[in-house]
């Protein structure tokens, strides 16, 4: 007997291992990101880096003259009276439009949570502020701010108090912060209708049948929901408001003589009027100290609140 | 070619025909906002900018920067300066040579007066100074006449605001401001002080509209068109935007008030710049031709017709006597007037021999002083700041500037 032979196994017809099989898993998720990384370091990292950099020197493009200076643009203008007088408007004004547009968006929102007549068409509305662009915006309110052919004169001449000017060095910030306010608050609005509307009509019944008043419901029910998305509304809108410009630069162009001359307005003079780039690209960066100081500031304020009122709670 | 948003259209339809014309084909854009801030980086940049408008404090610097041509090699560049009008020749000239051509030459500050108001009042004479016009103004209110009877030149926010009100009062008044090289002539204790003390006392009395720190240029013509203001200094060439029912509730009333002993306002003068990006001979050429075109004569015509356009429609008279008293020019201007043969001569009369700020203008920081002035000149007049302050700031600001931009 003689033993039968195994037929040769068919040769699979083998291919070629993908690429991302030939590299390390590492440089494969490197090379996805890279196309992102390059151009994130183009158009974030050297702009930053060299805004850093020329806040350490100081250029006039005119003369052509330029060197560097180490942090004496930073000594200048913190001995600078203007500057602190407008690191000062900015943080009046970020405390207006954040106080003004918090109260507008939840109010609102706290609003069209209940059920009533026209309730979507008021949505649909709300919404307006924000969809205008800030040159329309500032335009419509510079009518209803004129003295002359405004709303707010007609309003109050009506009422026998004369045509008011509302654009006084006086009045100037909170004027420009209620625009403000009102262009950003819709964002707020939709932002906190989304999370009240999670909130169980039956907490409010209940809350009601054990007595809980108006105010009682809305701290023990409502805030803790809307703690956390009104804190990111507050980041958003505070660095928003430390930032504006081309509201400030549209109603009053930082004015009168200067009286809403904020930071960034500062800045704008600075860099793109006066030609001192070292000096603006300095103030820059402690604009963004500022920003990032208050935004810590209205996180470890928000999340310390909810901490101690969870603990509050479990004890 | 760059502009800012005065008449587009009338700008682009000339641009199409001089592509037409010329084979050349034309980019047009407009600028909106702060136009010297913008245009000043874009030519920093060497963007493509062959042609951009420009006021007459601009071109020193940008021409110390390297960032415009001055028109040496222009071929028509002798007979152009010799067909311009003196005071504006000695403008579009910095350092003996010509840098620009004119696009717009008029006054900024002629006094314009209502005619309806002023009978209301029961005036019947012209203010000859600044201090028979406050008096005027003093009376006007009194008599009930009107609430705010003067609207001072552009006291408003922008950048072309208060500095050009301030420049051209007290250079109407002969006080001393810049000498050569703009030195500063002025200090806390001289004439400019006691003119910005009137500034306030106006305010503080309420005699100017509500909210004028804060005015935009359209405020500035809306307010005045809209009835109740008895003088104010205005820019030359809105005369017809005020004879214009559609737009002006005082069409036929405003008249321009005669110079008699001093000047009311300063030349104010627009030019055609040529943009540096080191650009070949071939595209500078073209450039000029098309500034020749917008600023001076066409070169297949001989005719001023862009110029001319810009006089008969717009108002907006030109840096030659040959356009501005030409016949088309004249019959247009009449037309707006309500007492044309009274007027036409006052008119004419501005334009014969205006002043102009040239020593501050033709300095490397006039800009810079400009922008300083526009933000502390407003908090002489609402009382934010002492006069004396404010005068010494604009002094010490001008040293300052002089000290840096020397070394």
């Amino acid at each position: 007997m003689t033993d039968t032979l195994t037929p040769p196994a068919p040769v699979a017809e083998t291919e070629p291992a993908p690429f991302s099989s030939r590299i390390t898993t590492n440089r494969y998720g490197l090379l996805l990101v890279a196309p992102v990384l390059v151009l994130t370091g183009l158009i974030v990292v050297y702009p930053v880096g060299y805004s850093l950099y020329m806040s350490l020197t100081s250029s006039n493009p005119i003369t052509g003259s330029s060197r560097f200076v180490w942090f004496e643009n930073y000594t200048q203008f913190f001995a600078s009276a203007d500057f602190w007088r407008s690191l000062v408007l900015t943080l009046v004004y970020v405390a207006c439009v954040t106080v003004m547009g918090t109260i507008v968006a939840l109010g609102s929102a706290l609003l069209l949570r209940e059920k009533f007549f026209g309730r979507r068409f008021l949505m649909a509305v709300i919404v307006l502020p924000w969809a205008l662009s800030t040159y329309a915006a500032a335009v419509v309110w510079r009518y209803v701010y004129s003295p002359q052919f405004g709303f707010s004169a007609a309003v109050s001449e009506h009422l026998g108090a004369g045509a008011t000017d509302f654009l006084t060095s006086a009045t100037v910030i909170p004027a420009l912060a209620l625009v403000h306010a009102w262009q950003f608050a819709p964002l707020g609005t939709y932002f906190l209708l989304a999370t009240l509307q999670m909130v169980p009509d039956d907490l409010y019944k209940l809350a009601r049948v054990d007595g809980v008043g108006l105010l009682g419901r809305f701290r023990h029910i409502t805030m803790p929901y809307v703690r956390l998305p009104l804190a990111i509304f507050l980041v958003l809108i505070g660095g928003q408001a430390a930032t504006a410009f081309d509201l400030i630069y549209f109603l009053t162009s930082g004015g009168p003589g200067g009286a809403s001359r904020t930071l960034p307005f500062l800045i704008y003079e600075e860099t793109f009027q006066d030609q001192r780039l070292g000096s603006g690209a300095a103030m820059s960066w402690v604009l963004l100290l500022v920003i990032v100081v208050l935004t810590v500031s209205y996180y470890v304020f928000a999340l310390r609140v909810g901490a101690r009122k969870n603990k509050g709670e479990d004890e | 070619m760059r502009i800012w948003g005065a008449y587009p259209d009338f700008v682009e339809a000339q641009t199409k025909a001089f592509s037409k014309t010329y084979g050349t084909d034309v980019d047009l854009g407009v600028i909106a906002g702060d136009y010297p801030s913008i245009v000043q980086n874009q030519l920093r940049q060497k963007q493509k900018l062959d042609l951009v408008y420009s006021l007459g404090h601009l071109p020193k610097a940008w021409g110390t920067a390297g960032y415009i041509h001055d028109y040496e090699r222009f071929w028509a560049k002798e007979a152009a300066a010799q067909e311009m009008l003196p005071a504006v020749r000695d403008a579009v000239t910095i350092d003996g040579k010509l840098v620009g051509l004119p696009y717009f030459a008029f006054v900024n500050g002629a006094l314009f007066a209502n005619k309806q108001v002023l009978a209301k009042s029961g005036l019947d004479s012209w203010p000859t100074t600044y201090d028979e016009l406050y008096a005027q103004v003093r009376k006007v209110k009194r008599s009930g006449a009107s609430d705010t009877p003067y609207l001072p030149s552009f006291w408003g926010a922008p950048w072309y605001g208060i500095p050009f009100g301030f420049l051209q009062e007290a250079m109407n008044r002969k006080m001393p401001l810049f000498g050569a090289d703009g030195v500063p002539e002025f200090d806390d204790s001289s004439g400019v002080a006691d003119m910005l003390g009137q500034w306030r006392d106006l305010y503080s009395e309420n005699l100017v509209p509500k909210g004028i720190l804060t005015f935009q240029e359209s405020d500035w013509i809306e307010t005045f068109a809209a009835g109740g203001i008895a003088y104010s200094p205005q820019l030359q060439y809105d005369l017809k935007t005020f004879a214009d029912p559609a737009k002006s509730k005082v069409a036929g009333q405003i008249v321009a008030v005669p110079q008699d002993g001093q000047n009311w306002g300063m030349l104010h003068i627009g030019m055609y710049l040529i943009g540096n990006r080191g650009q070949s001979d071939e595209e500078l050429a073209q450039a000029y031709s098309l500034a020749e075109y917008f600023g001076y004569r066409d070169r297949k015509t001989k005719d001023f017709k862009v110029p001319i356009g810009w006089a008969a429609e717009n108002n907006l008279t030109q840096g030659y006597a040959a356009v501005n008293n030409s016949p088309e020019v004249e019959a247009a201007t009449r037309a707006w007037l309500p007492d044309a043969d009274e007027q036409w001569p006052v008119l004419q009369d501005y334009m014969a021999d205006p002043q102009y700020a040239k020593n501050l203008y033709q300095t490397n920081w006039a800009l810079e002083w400009m922008s300083h002035a526009s933000r502390e000149l407003p908090r002489a007049v609402n009382g934010d700041a002492s006069i004396k302050s404010t005068v010494r700031s604009l002094r010490e600001k001008a040293e300052k500037l002089i000290e840096e931009y020397d070394k």
